[in-house]
């Protein structure tokens, strides 16, 4: 079954037309796909129309096979990581991953056990279980994003959606969180939509990508393939005097394997 | 960890059941104070019905006067904090209060129109301020509704700005009427402070009904209200129809502040501080957030209240300016108590 099923895929915001552009794609059942492409490219907005949070102006969307209609609980599908939060009021760290636990509320306001459990459990899963008990807002960038992913993976979902996850991260933070992502695609038969900025990250760590372009698919493909000097230059208009490509031979084959790409 | 964390949510849980024993000895040292004193015992065992051997003057100061202004200062800390921590949460606010969507201007605008046009006699047995007073709130929540329905996608941002406008612009028109009849400034100012003084058993069988059906629909909206302090594409992709939702608590935020507004005038910091104290004791969870918001909230207020009929007895204060004197010491001590933990 397909990962991504686009067909005709249209969205304009109401002073802003054809920020998608009639996109019909279909993305096979890859552990782990990249949407790459400069700012204002409609990445995000892809992504929010996948999760159900935005409403495409036409056509249809599918994924893993399920058709995504408007104001539908996908919560049991997917889970939409943002790629940051800005929490106006103190939270603990465990209530915001209960929170991918919908239904770990009583009606008494008791939480159940068995979420409990689970909500610690995709707490250890990312390596922040002990800061269970601080509060959301006063941890480090990185650790904050590994929380967020932890609500995710509490909610047991097949799919996950996350927004630009390490754009904000220090190196090291950016080696954990793709680490981390990877793993859970290889290991626990996650699928992973991530939208990423660094080519060479996604084609480190992706296996399919897909690269939009003023609303439309600029390429499409095998991360190692697609991901390639030619790619990057078409797509983010990189002039050919500029250090695109200092590593990389034009041609895919003779790429080299992990590369940068500038 | 895990003992650790239902170590803390059965110390949450007593925390509520302890709020609830402090309410119901608040309303019966509430239910002894006055002018003319009533024994504790003797309070209680009216509150339960008991009949025989209970001073007639007794029974008549507590049942007539006193027991309808309890519920009255119940119902009004309960149903301002509720509305305050639904409008926070909604807003992603925590310096929002139940008047941020203009209710509290128009509730003015509607007894200052009933002095002003000597509508006193109400109706139902209801006084025509307590009647103008609820019109204006609900009519200004009419027009706060109206423009969402015309602005389909009006973010959060917009919705305050909507409020606070209306807040600017009923408050002209009240100062413009003050200004015209300024032989009744006096009237309305001093209503504009806030009193449970004048309730009544009618006012409080009015209010009852309109503040239960508030009540309800903030609590089953606290699903929903979990989400919406994340922020829109989180709750909406926990598949929460955020435009929907927002129309329906604003709803019943505004039907209880109405019905507050009505009971007591413009009573102002129960509304922002409770809830706020609320979280600071029990988190962001909403079931229990928002049970202790509407305990604090009638204990607050119950205690202000108290102190308003108390200090210069046998006149009264206004609740108004005790709740916000007693308020920030507080909740000062509160936010310095918190600042190492949370809850």
């Amino acid at each position: 079954m397909a990962l991504l099923e686009l067909q005709d895929l249209s969205f304009s915001y109401r002073n802003r037309p054809g920020v998608l552009d009639r996109i019909t794609l279909t993305v096979p059942p890859v552990p782990f796909l990249s949407i790459l492409g400069p700012n204002g490219a409609g990445k995000s907005t892809l992504l929010k129309i996948l999760g159900g949070i935005l409403e495409a102006t036409c056509g249809t969307v599918a994924v893993e096979g399920v058709r995504i209609e408007p104001h539908q609980d996908l919560s049991t599908l997917l889970a939409y990581v943002p790629q940051s939060l800005h929490l106006p009021m103190e939270m603990r760290v465990i209530d915001f991953v209960l929170l991918g636990r919908p239904h770990a509320m009583h009606l008494t306001g008791r939480v159940r056990a068995y979420d409990v459990e689970k909500a610690f459990g995709a707490l250890e899963q990312v390596g922040c279980r002990e800061f269970w008990k601080e509060n959301l807002t006063e941890l480090s960038g990185g650790e904050q994003q590994k929380v967020l992913i932890a609500k995710a993976l509490a909610q047991e979902t097949k799919v996950l959606l996350i927004d630009e996850p390490v754009t904000h991260l220090d190196l090291r933070n950016q080696m954990e969180v793709l680490t981390l992502l990877r793993g859970l695609a290889t290991e626990e038969g996650r699928k992973i939509v991530a939208v990423m900025h660094d080519v060479n990250q996604a084609r480190e760590f992706t296996d399919y990508a897909l690269f939009l372009r003023f609303g439309k698919v600029g390429a499409a493909g095998p991360s190692r393939e697609v991901i390639c000097r030619e790619t990057v230059q078409s797509v983010f208009e990189i002039g050919v005097e500029e250090r695109v490509g200092l590593f990389v031979r034009s041609s895919t084959k003779t790429m080299h394997p992990s590369g940068p790409l500038y | 960890m895990i003992e650790e964390f239902y170590r803390i949510e059965r110390r949450k849980e007593l925390g509520a059941i302890l709020l609830l024993i402090c309410c119901a000895g608040g309303a019966i040292l509430y239910l002894s104070v006055g002018v003319v004193p009533v024994g504790l015992g003797e309070s209680f065992r009216i509150l339960l019905g008991y009949r025989e051997g209970i001073d007639p003057g007794h029974l008549l100061a507590i049942e007539g006067i006193r027991l309808p202004r309890l519920i009255a200062t119940l119902l009004v800390g309960a149903g301002l904090a509720l509305s305050g921590t639904a409008y926070q949460s909604l807003f992603q606010n925590r310096l929002a209060d139940p008047f941020v969507t203009g209710v509290s201007a128009g509730a003015v605008l509607g007894t200052t129109l009933a002095i002003l046009l000597g509508f006193s006699s109400g109706f139902l047995g209801l006084g025509g301020i307590t009647l103008f007073a609820f019109l204006g709130a609900m009519g200004t929540s009419l027009v706060v509704f109206i423009l969402l329905g015309v602005l389909k996608r009006a973010s959060s941002a917009t919705i305050l700005l909507i409020g606070i406008s209306l807040n600017f612009f009923l408050s002209a028109v009240v100062s413009l009427l003050l200004f015209l009849h300024r032989n009744r400034i006096e009237s309305i100012v001093l209503w504009t402070m806030g009193s449970v003084a004048s309730a009544s058993r009618e006012k409080v069988f009015f209010a009852l009904p309109v503040f239960l059906l508030g009540v309800a629909g903030i609590f089953a909206s606290s699903r929903s209200l979990d989400y919406l302090v994340l922020g829109e594409d989180i709750a909406r992709s926990h598949g929460i129809r955020v435009p929907r939702v927002r129309f329906r608590i604003i709803l019943f935020a505004s039907l209880l502040t109405s019905v507050c507004v009505s009971l007591s005038g413009v009573v102002g910091f129960v509304g922002l501080v409770t809830p706020n104290m609320a979280r600071i004791l029990t988190g962001t969870r909403h079931r229990s957030l928002l049970v202790y918001a509407a305990l604090l909230g009638a204990l607050f207020f119950l205690g202000a209240d108290l102190l308003a009929k108390t200090l210069l007895s046998p006149s009264e204060l206004p609740v108004g300016v005790v709740t916000s004197l007693l308020g920030v010491p507080v909740f000062a001590g509160l936010v310095w108590k918190s600042s190492r933990r949370i809850y």
